[in-house]
């Protein structure tokens, strides 16, 4: 529950936006945006959130599991297996740059912005 | 292979493009392109490289033209519905750049034909709906060594990765499985996907004809919903199935 608190809270007005608008704003100190493409934005219903940390080095995992919570089921489906762990599949992008390595050990230290992306194949 | 005068005429305007010239249009037309799926985004990618004037494209097309592929697949024609797609998106590339060897597989890439439709090409671009095909184009390009622009939309969004093998991340890197969620059926606005197509003509034409800076190691993404561009930073993965082993 401790960890809970410091994860403060999202910013609600960025929830009422349909998908493809973007909340144009600079993250202040502790606050991330993250960005969803493709099937995760039409999941959620918005493509951008814009969250709030009083701490710097939050776990990755802690803060989807609490976007799933708030996105609801289908979201989590894309982000997660049947194990309920995050989906080799989806790419994870820490200011511009795809972040290798068991995404379940990343932390949002210093990071700005999380761009969250699932593999399209439209053509 | 030498520029002819119909070919100075031909492309007259791009040979005048800074670092193309005639050396360029040279390179191109002594070109292969294999093209997995000309359909909404397959389509206008051959449209551009027959109007570059690439010297052969070899297409694997599948099935019959239905009413609902004419939103996105400009290739083909309102009175080819019913008919084969190769046979129509062949009859338009011809009479659009005769001057372009066009050969036109009518199957979908498969287990039985992948190897042998990346030797014939230089370059392959990706265009296919589902990921097993991309997949297995992914897997002969490294196996081959040959580049491979993937390109790949949904909805309002674009993906082009630029695939060099031994030199940028294959798309296994990225995606070490089949992604579960993709479904063969996905939204589609024809002029989105013609976008990401020639982003990706483009991306093949500066990597065959030796001019500008191609994406390498980066994803061209954008949104037309807000009309954001962006390359993001790709990475090899080192344990990749597919091109773990291979290096330039
Ligand atoms: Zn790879």
């Amino acid at each position: 529950m401790e960890k809970r608190t410091s994860f403060r809270r999202l910013l609600r007005h960025t929830f009422r936006l349909p998908v493809g608008l973007v909340l144009r704003m600079m993250p202040l100190m502790g606050q991330v945006n993250f960005s969803y493409t493709g099937q995760l934005a039409a999941a959620a219903g918005v493509a951008e959130v814009v969250l709030d940390f009083s701490d710097d080095a939050v776990p990755l995992r802690r803060v989807l599991d609490e976007l799933a919570s708030r996105h609801g089921s289908k979201w989590g489906e894309l982000i997660f297996d049947d194990a309920g762990q995050v989906r080799s599949t989806l790419l994870v992008i820490f200011d511009g740059a795809q972040v290798s390595g068991d995404k379940e050990d990343l932390t949002l230290d210093g990071v700005k912005s999380v761009m969250l992306m699932t593999p399209i194949a439209g053509g | 292979m030498p520029l002819t005068d119909l070919d100075r005429s031909l492309y007259e305007w791009q040979l005048d493009v800074p670092g193309f010239g005639e050396s360029g249009q040279e390179k191109l037309r002594s070109s292969t392109a294999l093209i997995s799926r000309a359909g909404g985004l397959g389509g206008p990618l051959a449209f551009s490289l027959a109007a570059a004037g690439i010297g052969k494209l070899v297409i694997a097309h599948a099935g019959d033209l239905r009413l609902d592929d004419l939103n996105r697949q400009i290739l083909m024609r309102h009175d080819d519905v019913g008919k084969p797609r190769a046979e129509s998106l062949a009859a338009t590339l011809r009479a659009f750049n005769p001057q372009v060897e066009v050969e036109v597989i009518p199957e979908n890439i498969t287990e039985a034909n992948a190897a042998e439709l990346v030797a014939k090409a230089d370059i392959v671009f990706g265009a296919a709906p589902l990921f097993e095909e991309r997949f297995l184009m992914n897997r002969e390009c490294v196996r081959q060594g040959k580049p491979l622009i993937d390109c790949a939309m949904f909805s309002l969004e674009g993906q082009i990765l630029p695939i060099v093998p031994g030199q940028t991340p294959c798309l296994a890197c990225l995606y070490p499985e089949i992604p579960e969620h993709w479904k063969r059926r996905f939204p589609v606005i024809g002029a989105v996907s013609a976008l990401a197509a020639n982003i990706g003509a483009m991306e093949g034409i500066k990597l065959l004809a030796g001019f500008g800076e191609v994406s390498l190691n980066r994803m061209i993404y954008f949104d037309t919903a807000t009309m954001r561009f962006q390359q993001i930073q790709v990475q090899r993965n080192p344990d990749c199935a597919v091109c773990q082993h291979v290096s330039l």
